[in-house]
């Protein structure tokens, strides 16, 4: 109870102080509990989303690994026929973009793809039980409306469509005319990403050309069935009678899209831990400070009969003290920032707000976590204190050599990561693991004890300088941040962390970029047909004008599984067990695109493709799994059961999967994939049903892109086709990861700023023991303007040694995280530092740190000389 | 039992990479009830004395026996509880919690024992009666004056009902009738209550209220005799007498 007392008595005496690191604590943990239940809102909108699209469908069948597949629509029939079935509501979808009715774009965004999808009503009630727009209004269609439509809100606003209106969908043969009789109500985030046109089946059926055909069949289960058992029973059946046909629960999708956000949710949950660190370094600062400046307290309480676990109980005290007020303010801040947003964006968060519980929870439980941690150090520092010294001379002078210990300790912590990573013993499991368990939190750790070394070096090197700049005598900057070297040593941790991080991302993101560049050879355009071309619309292509007609190449996508764990991680899937299966015509491929192999070469490679059951594949295999040329992989087909194909060569990613990856939008909420592998057309069409082709590469013939997508129009019709020509996609490529790397540097930001509060907290604390001196100097003749360059100076320091800090353990981090990543997924970049963003980065850590230290400084040098003088005397 | 008993203490400092022999042997025995003052010159180790009998550090030989107890080989935490109960420190800078009331001052051995309740609150009010601190008892220390605050640290060292109190310069801080009121209380402390008080001071105005006075001089005591006959100014000269000559007229020890 003593303890208690001491301590919330001890820390009422600062109370500036405390309301600074409380604040840190609280902007951080407001963090948590903001991205967090912001999280958990964006997925009740998704999972909102999911619910209607699901509705009441209790299975879905559908083509095994190819979302643009088709399955026979007699097995409707078959499902219909079973006594469990309630209802089984067939549905065809295909991609397309909008047209006037005169067969005009509407839209001219060359991303934007409406998904059409064709519908039985009134039966499928699912569909049908959809509301309408209120604003825009309308009815959901029959079958004897052929030519109606309904379209999402979203939509209907950007195509200037209203009910009545007309649209055509292109196709081949003409156009087909639509008539829009509703407008239907879907979230905001879903319609603005997926526009949605629904008509009826048939018409569809007709239009694409799919007679007999869906792409799913949504059951719903008479009540009590057992939904597994019916699932297992007929997985059987289609497994004789309709390979190639998969059958998911609703539950089951539902957990393949909470799958597909935790990568979402991980990294927004690594902003909040970010500042959490930065405040954790606050907390430690501060309260290493309490320690330094009641050292005859302390000493005080040691002679009277506190045992040294005691006084550490007291630090350990005053840092859960600080922790939980953090908390305690930060919980509701955060709340109001999430509600405040949901407010704003309420189109967006259509779910309303949604709390996190296990995200507050966890915010409150780091808030407290953090500050025992940061209040070790300092509570073993109070438990040393030899009372005589405390007592008599105020306390240990400062130590003002190379603090030799503290270094050599953390750099054996900085050791560890490495050695996880780089060593070959170690297996990739441990190293991943060992790398989150161990590594990482030894680096920071290693850094932060690295501190003191940093503060030294640098005060000894730029301190000259800094006086130099400021017009100061050397004499009064040396040895100002060794003096209280924990203290600057925890304020300059504070700064590293937002650096660090972001360091880390931009060299990460640029390493990235510049290592996906193209072949000298390469395609000169890429045709994306939504609907998919037949082999004989294909074969249209190569009579358009413009086109070599030996050079186009038609190019089958799917995702095969592979065995279970194939890259997996013990207990991480981090790479999914399955693979980008992309079907080529392989000696036309070999022509016009150039692959660099690691292992065999293009004319074997091309040959063997063509005898079938062939793979070229990607180096991730090799560096993962140890496979070269005439090994077997192994492939789970729809049509064919497990197939094992030969290797026939090794390639370096040729860039085609990214092209790839960026058309086939529809698997994004689907199937994830990990490397690529390419096979032939025939392989694509025997063992996984491909039969239709949706991207096409091929060369040109002296025409300009705007004449030939004329030409390409007049032979196929609009169809909804896209063009993009090499230079343009990849452009478009890196200036979206460019945007996404640009958002993800506002995290380090917010670190930063949390650290400022740190340095404000450090500066008080030094002007509060120098005011004697302060005000020694005020009574020979020092000016304020002199006093505030003193403090300027002290705070320019202590940017100069968090940016040192960040630079540093950013890179450091930023070669190991290269290497994880080798390892783990057998594929890393040549390392690409962004200096112009690191430059910028330090510069920002240095602003903040002079920033923070204007309100100190200016009530520092406003302050009566006699006024210094009296409260340092008293202070001591 | 002697309440105090010391045998051929001695301590060596090191300052910079220069050993300085602060105590060299030095013997001294204290009966219960006497107030002891220790005078000497600056650097004559009479400080070093005091923390080595107070347990604030180890010597390098000989033994401190409090009460018949021999500190010297109490572990930190044995030494520290015993220190708690048995010895109360009184330091020239009052050293008091700023952020603690006189009463909680004053508790604050009892509280770091443990102890809470009516019996902590009625003793310390009691004392704090004793120490005519009654109308401050809510107070904290910045509020009240030197001689006020350094009352209430000779409370703290008493609460605990201690075999011995040890006082460094108590009057150091404070003015000249300040601190006569001090002495006077620690004397009143020793003869009507029996406690058994250690003064360490410079000031012969101090000393004089004591029962007997130790002088030392270059790490040993050179004298001690009792101060009935004398006044200040008589200890004054006596003290300058042995301290010049480095030997006094009386063995040390009791």
């Amino acid at each position: 109870m003593i303890v208690f007392r001491l301590a919330a008595s001890g820390l009422r005496a600062y109370p500036v102080r405390c309301a600074l690191t409380v604040a840190a604590v609280a902007l951080s943990v407001s963090l948590v509990v903001t991205v967090s239940s912001g999280y958990a809102s964006v997925q009740a909108t998704v999972f909102r989303f999911v619910a209607s699209y699901l509705g009441t469908t209790d299975v879905r069948f559908s083509r095994q690994g190819d979302p643009k597949g088709r399955i026979s629509a007699e097995l409707v029939e078959e499902l219909r026929r079973d006594p469990q079935v309630l209802r089984a509501s067939p549905r065809l979808i295909v991609q397309a973009t909008l047209a006037d009715e005169a067969g005009r774009p509407l839209r001219d965004r060359p991303w934007q793809v409406a998904t059409i999808t064709g519908v039985q009503l009134p039966d499928d009630r699912d569909i049908a039980a959809q509301r309408m727009d209120e604003e825009q209004g309308g009815v959901w269609f029959d079958s004897s409306q052929p030519d109606a439509a309904v379209i999402d809100q979203v939509t209907a606003r950007s195509a200037r469509l209203k009910v009545g209106s007309r649209f055509s969908l292109p196709s081949s043969e003409g156009r087909l005319v639509l008539r829009v009789v509703g407008v239907v109500h879907k979230p905001q985030i879903m319609a603005t990403f997926q526009p949605a046109v629904y008509v009826p089946l048939e018409t569809l059926q007709r239009f694409a050309g799919a007679g007999g055909e869906v792409s799913m069949i949504a059951v719903t289960l008479h009540g009590g069935v057992d939904h597994d058992e019916f699932t297992r029973r007929w997985r059987q059946r289609l497994a004789a009678d309709h390979p190639g046909v998969k059958v998911a629960t609703a539950q089951e999708n539902r957990e393949q899209v909470r799958r597909n956000l935790v990568g979402v949710r991980m990294l927004s949950l690594m902003a909040g831990a970010l500042a959490l660190l930065a405040a954790a370094f606050i907390i430690f600062t501060t309260l290493s400070m309490g320690v330094c400046e009641r050292q005859r307290i302390l000493g005080m309480l040691r002679a009277v009969g506190a045992r040294r676990r005691q006084l550490a109980a007291l630090v350990i005290t005053e840092g859960l003290i600080l922790g939980t007020a953090g908390a305690a303010v930060g919980i509701p801040m955060g709340i109001l920032w999430v509600w405040a947003l949901v407010t704003w964006k309420q189109r967006l968060f259509e779910a309303g707000l949604v709390l996190d519980a296990v995200g507050i929870a966890a915010g409150a439980a780091a808030a407290l976590l953090v500050a025992l941690a940061a209040s070790f150090l300092p509570a073993v520092n109070a438990m040393r204190l030899d009372p005589i010294a405390a007592i008599t001379a105020g306390g240990r002078p400062p130590r003002l050599g190379f603090p030799l210990a503290t270094t050599g300790i953390g750099l054996l912590l900085l050791s560890i990561d490495p050695a996880l990573i780089f060593l070959p013993a170690v297996p990739r499991d441990a190293a991943f693991y060992g790398h989150l368990l161990l590594g990482l939190p030894a680096v920071l750790l290693g850094f932060f004890l690295l501190g003191p070394a940093f503060v030294w070096l640098i005060e000894r090197t730029l301190a000259p300088a800094v006086a130099a700049v400021l017009r100061l005598r050397s004499a009064l900057l040396s040895q100002q941040l060794s003096a209280a070297i924990w203290r600057a040593s925890g304020t300059a941790a504070a700064l590293m962390v937002g650096l660090a991080v972001l360091v880390v991302m931009q060299t990460q993101g640029r390493s990235m970029l510049s290592a996906w560049r193209l072949p000298d050879r390469f395609p000169d355009i890429f045709i994306f047909a939504p609907a998919g071309l037949t082999a004989a619309e294909a074969r249209i292509l190569t009579q358009v004008e413009g086109i070599r007609s030996e050079d186009v190449l038609p190019i089958a996508i799917t995702v095969p599984r592979l065995s279970e764990g194939f890259f997996g991680l013990v207990g991480a899937a981090l790479l999914p067990d399955a693979t980008m299966f992309i079907g080529i015509e392989p000696h036309t491929a070999m022509r016009i695109m150039e692959l660099e192999f690691r292992e065999g070469n293009a004319a074997d490679a091309a040959n063997k493709l063509a005898l079938g059951r062939h793979l070229i594949v990607t180096e991730e295999f090799r560096q993962l799994k140890g496979l070269h040329v005439g090994d077997k992989l192994r492939l789970k087909t729809p049509l064919s059961g497990e197939v094992d194909y030969q290797i026939a060569g090794v390639v370096w990613s040729p860039g085609l999967d990214v092209f790839v990856s960026v058309f086939d939008l529809g698997r994004q909420l689907d199937d994830r994939s990990a490397g690529s592998v390419f096979g032939s057309l025939d392989d694509a069409r025997r063992d996984f049903g491909v039969n239709r082709y949706h991207l096409f590469a091929a060369n040109l013939d002296g025409v300009e892109r705007g004449d030939l997508e004329a030409r390409v129009r007049r032979k196929l019709g609009t169809m909804g086709l896209m063009f993009g020509d090499v230079r343009h996609i990849k452009y478009g490529i890196q200036r979206g990861f460019s945007r996404l790397l640009a958002l993800m540097g506002t995290v380090p930001l917010f670190a930063m700023a949390v650290a400022s509060l740190g340095v404000t907290n450090a500066l008080m604390a030094s002007i509060r023991a120098r005011r004697w001196q302060f005000g020694v100097l005020r009574s020979v003749g020092a000016t304020r303007w002199l006093l505030l360059r003193l403090v300027l100076a002290e705070a320019l320091l202590l940017g100069l040694v968090g940016a040192a800090m960040g630079l540093a353990a950013g890179l450091f981090m930023s070669v190991n995280a290269n290497g994880l990543l080798r390892k783990v997924t057998g594929f890393s970049p040549p390392i690409v530092i962004a200096w112009d963003v690191l430059w910028l980065g330090a510069a920002t850590v240095i602003l903040i740190a002079i920033a923070a230290s204007l309100y100190p400084a200016i009530r520092a040098a406003a302050e009566q000389p006699l006024r210094l003088l009296q409260s340092g005397r008293a202070a001591a | 039992m002697l309440p105090l008993l010391v045998e051929n203490l001695t301590k060596t400092w090191r300052q910079a990479a220069r050993p300085v022999a602060a105590l060299k042997g030095v013997d001294l025995s204290v009966s219960q009830g006497r107030f002891l003052a220790i005078m000497g010159a600056s650097g004559s180790g009479k400080s070093t004395l005091l923390h080595l009998m107070a347990g604030l550090a180890p010597p390098d030989s000989g033994r401190v026996l409090i009460n018949g107890q021999d500190i010297t080989r109490m572990s930190d935490w044995r030494l520290t509880g015993f220190r708690r109960r048995h010895i109360g420190l009184v330091f020239q800078a009052f050293n008091l919690v700023p952020t603690l009331t006189a009463h909680e001052n004053v508790a604050l051995p009892l509280l770091l024992d443990g102890r809470r309740g009516s019996q902590v609150n009625g003793r310390v009010d009691r004392l704090l009666e004793t120490l005519s601190l009654s109308h401050r008892r809510d107070h904290r220390p910045d509020v009240m004056s030197g001689g006020e605050q350094q009352r209430v640290a000779i409370g703290r060292a008493l609460i605990a009902d201690p075999a011995i109190v040890l006082a460094d310069e108590p009057t150091g801080n404070l003015d000249s009738v300040t601190s006569r009121d001090i002495c006077l209380l620690l004397r009143r402390l020793s003869s009507e209550q029996g406690r058994t008080i250690i003064v360490v001071t410079h000031e012969p105005a101090v000393a004089i209220h004591a029962h007997e006075v130790a002088i030392m001089s270059d790490g040993r005591i050179v004298d001690r005799f009792p101060t009935d006959a004398l006044d200040a100014q008589d200890l004054a000269a006596r003290c300058q007498e042995v301290i010049r000559t480095g030997r006094g007229a009386c063995e040390a020890g009791a």
